[in-house]
């Protein structure tokens, strides 16, 4: 197990609780508001409604929460073991996160360029996915150059 | 070797420590995230507010029914909002069948296009261009229905001027009148009324500088009615 303060794994975990709340905030709101009325700046309900809110017929948002919920654990996991299932739980954070980052990249990228609306909370998702991301790098860096030292 | 053993020891004492006062946080963030999630989804959205001083109607605005009902009903709209078009579609014909058909209820429509519907100012443009020919609610309702065509597109006139071709109006006026953009400014300052009025949402139902969703319309109808009629 790393030596090194273990605050950056924390704040991933803290990050990915906070996301799979924010995701699953939005999936209620897919499933129940939105119809009957549209709110002043309510750029979520025009982001939600779009085609783009749906990816090979599940909502965009389910995706989040199940992203979320698997960085989680896997944060979690990092904070009492090096490997989850066999595998090496720093690289398998930066994996997901990179998925999630480049997924977040992509989402960002309809709302300003293909849906002319922002909404907030898919922004702030998008916020703690690269956050989360910048730590799992720099995790596995300080893992690297540990091992190195070791070797030496 | 002991000392050594000794300091892991320490540092795995205080690692849990840190270990559960990090669980409590996470506890604690989960408990409140839940709490505010659930209140904002379950609680009714506020909308019921007093006006201070009631909107001066602008006469100019689209209306429907007896001038002199007794309740006049104004709906704030956005013709690229999924909730208007939820009422314009399922609701609206039997109101005005059972109110504004009875002369009861003079029904005025408001526009109120929302700065994210990026197509919803021209949509009002060309209701109002209908109007002109007077096809204003006719037009709404094509809106309505074909909001998902027109409200991503880029040149949205263009379906406009198909749905005016459909319902048979003059083509060539009303291609003129958006092209013009005859009516962009009366649009644009019933955006602004809407906003001086505190609307906070569409479909927005106002009665006697009262706010209303429009699972509220018909109770508040009849409040009305029965208020009027003593």
């Amino acid at each position: 197990m790393s030596q090194t303060s273990q605050l950056p794994r924390m704040a991933a975990a803290l990050l990915a609780l906070l996301g799979l709340l924010d995701a699953t905030y939005l999936s209620l709101e897919r499933l129940t508001g939105g119809v009957l009325a549209c709110p002043v700046g309510g750029g979520c309900e025009v982001v939600q409604a779009s085609a783009y809110s749906v990816l090979l017929g599940i909502p965009v948002a389910y995706i989040g929460m199940a992203g979320y919920a698997a960085l989680l654990v896997v944060a979690l996991r990092s904070l009492h073991d090096d490997y989850l299932l066999n595998i090496p739980v720093i690289p398998l954070l930066v994996g997901l996160s990179t998925i999630g980052v480049l997924f977040s990249a992509y989402l960002v990228y309809l709302q300003f360029f293909v849906i002319y609306a922002i909404c907030f909370w898919c922004m702030v998702s998008a916020t703690f996915q690269l956050c989360i991301w910048l730590i799992a790098l720099y995790e596995w860096r300080q893992e690297r150059l540990e091992a190195q030292a070791a070797a030496h | 070797m002991a000392s050594h053993n000794r300091k892991r020891s320490n540092r795995r004492k205080s690692r849990k420590n840190s270990f559960s006062s990090f669980y409590i946080l996470l506890g604690v963030v989960l408990v409140v995230g839940v709490a505010l999630i659930a209140g904002s989804i379950l609680s009714p959205k506020q909308t019921v507010a007093v006006n201070a001083v009631p909107a001066e109607l602008d006469p100019t605005l689209p209306s429907k029914g007896d001038p002199n009902a007794p309740v006049t009903v104004v709906e704030y709209a956005d013709f690229q909002c999924p909730g208007c078009a939820n009422f314009a579609l399922q609701m609206q014909e039997s109101f005005i069948r059972d109110y504004v058909d009875t002369g009861k209820v003079r029904l005025v429509y408001h526009d109120f296009p929302l700065s994210q519907h990026r197509n919803a100012v021209p949509a009002a443009e060309a209701a109002r261009c209908a109007n002109e020919q007077g096809e204003f609610w006719q037009m709404s309702k094509m809106l309505f229905a074909n909001q998902a065509a027109w409200g991503t597109n880029a040149q949205p006139n263009g379906l406009f001027v198909a749905y005016a071709e459909q319902m048979g109006l003059d083509k060539a006026a009303f291609e003129k009148c958006l092209a013009d953009k005859t009516y962009r400014n009366q649009v644009l300052s019933a955006q602004q009324a809407a906003i001086q009025a505190n609307i906070m949402q569409t479909p927005t139902f106002v009665i006697n500088g009262q706010q209303y969703t429009s699972g509220e319309l018909r109770a508040a109808v009849d409040r009305a009615l029965a208020e009027a009629s003593n």
